[in-house]
């Protein structure tokens, strides 16, 4: 009882706080106020330390088993370990969206620490205490997570099954955190442009936030694949869901702002292109969650349909209109303080990225929404499968891959021709690869050509580093000290290609599991043994063990090298029979032996689908090399901005940095 | 300048364009009704949605599943045989695909599961 008055009297609080905040903002900075602005940002700070304390709450209710909140006993149970228990916190919708509210409030609050007084910021306090107060309007009023059961039941319901693994500990939490965080970058360049600022100031306020939003989108869209492939058992890790688009979509848009903002902050331009960007990204995270939570796309995962639909869609509708109204009130103030000089050159590359980007968004926002589309025009929903999806985006994945390999190169302003002595490196490397495949019999068109771009794109980001180096060795001291100095004074710069670089070695696992998956279905009594790619799989024994409510059986196997795996399916009585899969999973640098132990009718043998997986490790070290590299260009400190290029102006900059 | 990125914008539109053109009207699935399929079989695939049933059937050591997915009180037989979902079971929805054979059966070719509508076992309350 006391927890759940702690936790709802700490929300209204913040709702409070934050429409105080929200308010004082949008007035301090139209009037230019700067002692009301310093008080707005404490208020919206009161108000993340008050949902800080509401989160808490929630949190020692599930530690307590505290079932007389509803939400408590709907998720958890006495049985719930120690850790999933902490996990059931964001494991329904009232969590998660407290969750939500949690991070843009801390996140948001961050974001305000290193600012003074200006009329940027106190807009920004404004914007982001508006975000704010929709939120905890939402969770004090529709989806309430400290609503009262009226008697305290003995035990609670428990989590799902599904949901019991240690995944759940991680993909969550990440992929909420990286959601909510784009709020922060729209909520800047919502306050540029009302205090008319077109410079890019709020990029630099926002830079490394924009680029922990993205790094934590990564993380959680990685460990969103991670988890389907170790847990659900069907030998993917993608499946073009709506779901899964939806998370994609933000990122996407995003990874077009972390290069395209480059060139705003050393050259001034595309200033309204950036704005739209952020704007998209923030956009794109709220119909996600829309679709998600309201349930008007059929998908796979349908979460809780709940009320919280209608209110994400009056949300989305105002951000959309309040923000296009805007960007075109202020459009002549967001023309670029010069023009491109040269198509060939760094702003180029960056620029074709982001339109290439953008198409992917669009692809894949077109197939989501096709359900949609089709039902009002044609009156029948239709959808698309995965064949849609790879169709369409393999071109421009492929393409922008072949940028990955020569944007790099490629100088600042005017490219000329001595660039084109670099590009040796990455040819050879392509020319390489291809006699490689063909030596080894390949003939699919498609691993012909993406082989070589990958081995292209590979030697590009590697050789900056070999650059470095070189250029280390030529500084006082020894070398290598030398370049771990320049590497972290500059990681900015050796973050973008470390991301590169994951991006290369992921997209060789896509490729990989992709085109050379095999999967065989077997039957296998004891000690009977079958030959599957290079393994010889033996089933040694079955075993079977009935605990607390559920039943699990086990299959014993070995293979020829003496090593032994065990793929297990547990069935739960409490949820009407579901059952969960324990894979086998043998990894090796170049595959997977992956098994998975269907339901069996016939007593005395196993049904087991056998898959070799080819490269899928390497998803996971390319992700973790990009989240490094973004990781690293994030971190404080270091070189403050990019040197500008020092170049004539052709127009007097419009806004300068007086305030 | 302009110009110029106006023809690449134009050209990468052109090329999107045509691929989710040609990949939508070479991909796209209706979602059928039951009573609609019941009624008109079609000729092509089709994508349905429908409850499951208590008469699961599972033949051929567990690959092959037979069962009724029923809509808005209209039941059709459908017969899949691969890998099920996890949580397949009685009472919980999925999304076939596949079409509907001569005898009225519909031979899915695909069979995914809607996750429960909440992750929550029998309510408490």
């Amino acid at each position: 009882m006391l927890l759940a008055d702690v936790g709802s009297g700490a929300l209204l609080a913040a709702l409070a706080l934050s429409a105080f905040a929200a308010l004082l903002g949008f007035l301090s900075g139209a009037r230019g106020l700067v002692l009301q602005a310093l008080v707005a940002r404490r208020a919206l700070w009161a108000a993340a330390g008050a949902v800080v304390v509401g989160a808490a709450a929630l949190e020692a209710a599930f530690l307590t088993h505290d079932f007389v909140i509803a939400y408590v006993a709907e998720h958890s149970d006495l049985a719930t370990p120690a850790p999933l228990l902490a996990a059931g916190f964001y494991s329904g919708q009232e969590g998660s969206l407290l969750y939500w509210t949690l991070v843009l409030a801390v996140i948001g609050g961050l974001s305000l620490a290193g600012t003074s007084g200006g009329r940027l910021p106190a807009y920004a306090i404004g914007v982001l205490g508006s975000i704010l107060t929709f939120f905890l309007l939402v969770l004090n009023f529709v989806a309430g997570p400290f609503a009262l059961l009226g008697f305290v039941p003995a035990d609670g319901a428990g989590l799902n099954p599904l949901l019991r693994d240690g995944g759940m500990l991680i993909h969550p939490p990440f992929l909420l955190a990286g959601f909510a965080s784009f709020a922060v970058p729209f909520s800047f360049a919502m306050a540029a442009l009302l205090a008319g600022r077109a410079d890019a100031a709020w990029i630099t306020l926002t830079r490394r936030l924009a680029l922990l939003a993205w790094g934590l989108q990564s993380a959680g869209l990685t460990l969103g694949m991670w988890w389907a492939y170790h847990v659900l058992g069907w030998g993917g890790y993608w499946g073009w869901d709506p779901v899964e688009n939806v998370a994609l979509l933000p990122w996407l848009v995003t990874t077009a702002y972390v290069h395209s903002s480059q060139i705003q902050e050393r050259r001034g331009m595309l200033k309204g292109w950036n704005q739209g960007l952020v704007v998209a990204a923030f956009l794109l995270a709220v119909f996600g969650t829309f679709v998600v939570r309201s349930g008007v796309i059929q998908s796979v995962h349908s979460f809780a349909i709940s009320p919280i639909g209608p209110w994400f869609l009056a949300f989305l509708a105002v951000a959309v209109l309040a923000s296009g109204l805007l960007l075109a009130v202020r459009a002549p103030l967001l023309r670029g303080d010069r023009s491109l000089e040269s198509s060939v050159s760094r702003e180029g590359a960056f620029l074709l990225q982001n339109l290439l980007f953008v198409a992917l968004a669009f692809a894949v926002f077109w197939g989501t929404v096709l359900p949609l589309v089709s039902q009002f025009i044609q009156g029948r929903a239709a959808a698309v499968g995965p064949p849609f999806y790879e169709r369409v985006t393999a071109p421009f994945f492929l393409a922008l891959l072949a940028l990955l390999a020569v944007g790099p190169l490629l100088p600042w302003r005017r490219a000329g021709t001595a660039w084109l002595r670099t590009l040796k490196w990455p040819l050879t490397a392509a020319a390489a690869a291809l006699a490689a495949l063909l030596g080894a019999g390949l003939q699919n068109p498609a691993v012909l050509l993406a082989g070589p771009v990958l081995a292209a794109g590979a030697t590009t980001s590697i050789l900056e580093y070999a650059k470095g180096v070189r250029f280390a060795t030529r500084l006082p001291g020894s070398w290598p000290v030398a370049a771990a100095r320049l590497a972290i004074r500059n990681r900015r710069r050796y973050g973008a290609y470390l991301a590169h670089l994951g991006i290369v070695v992921a997209a060789c696992g896509f490729a990989g599991s992709h085109f050379w998956q095999q999967e065989r279905q077997l039957t296998l009594r004891p000690n009977q043994s079958v030959a599957v790619g290079r393994y010889q799989l033996t089933l040694e024994s079955i075993g079977s063990a009935s605990a607390a409510g559920t039943t699990t059986t086990t299959a014993f196997l070995s293979l020829g090298d003496g090593e032994s795996l065990t793929a297990g399916r547990t069935v739960y009585d409490s949820f009407g029979g579901q059952s969960t899969t324990r894979v086998a999973i043998r990894s090796s640098a170049f595959e997977d032996l992956y098994i998975v132990l269907q339901p069996s009718t016939g007593a005395g043998s196993v049904n087991l689908t056998v898959f070799v997986n080819p490269l899928v490790g390497w998803i996971w070290t390319g992700a973790a090399l990009l989240i490094l590299g973004a990781l690293s260009g994030s971190w404080p400190g270091g070189r403050r901005s990019p040197e500008r290029v020092a170049a004539p102006a052709r127009r007097p900059a419009l806004a300068g940095s007086a305030e | 300048m302009l110009l110029r990125w106006g023809a690449v914008g134009a050209v990468l539109a052109a090329c999107l364009g045509y691929l989710v053109f040609s990949a939508t009207a070479g991909n796209a699935q209706y979602y059928r009704t039951v009573a609609e399929l019941k009624r008109d079989p079609g000729v092509g695939e089709a994508r349905m949605l429908g409850t499951v049933q208590d008469d699961v059937q599972r033949l051929d050591d567990g690959r092959e599943v037979r069962f009724s997915a029923a809509q808005d009180g209209a039941t059709i037989p459908v017969v899949y045989s691969g890998q099920l979902p996890d949580i397949f079971r009685p009472g919980i929805q999925v999304v076939v695909e596949g079409r509907v054979q001569p005898d009225g059966v519909f031979l899915a070719r695909t069979l995914l599961a809607k996750c429960p509508s909440r992750f929550t076992a029998t309510p408490t309350k």
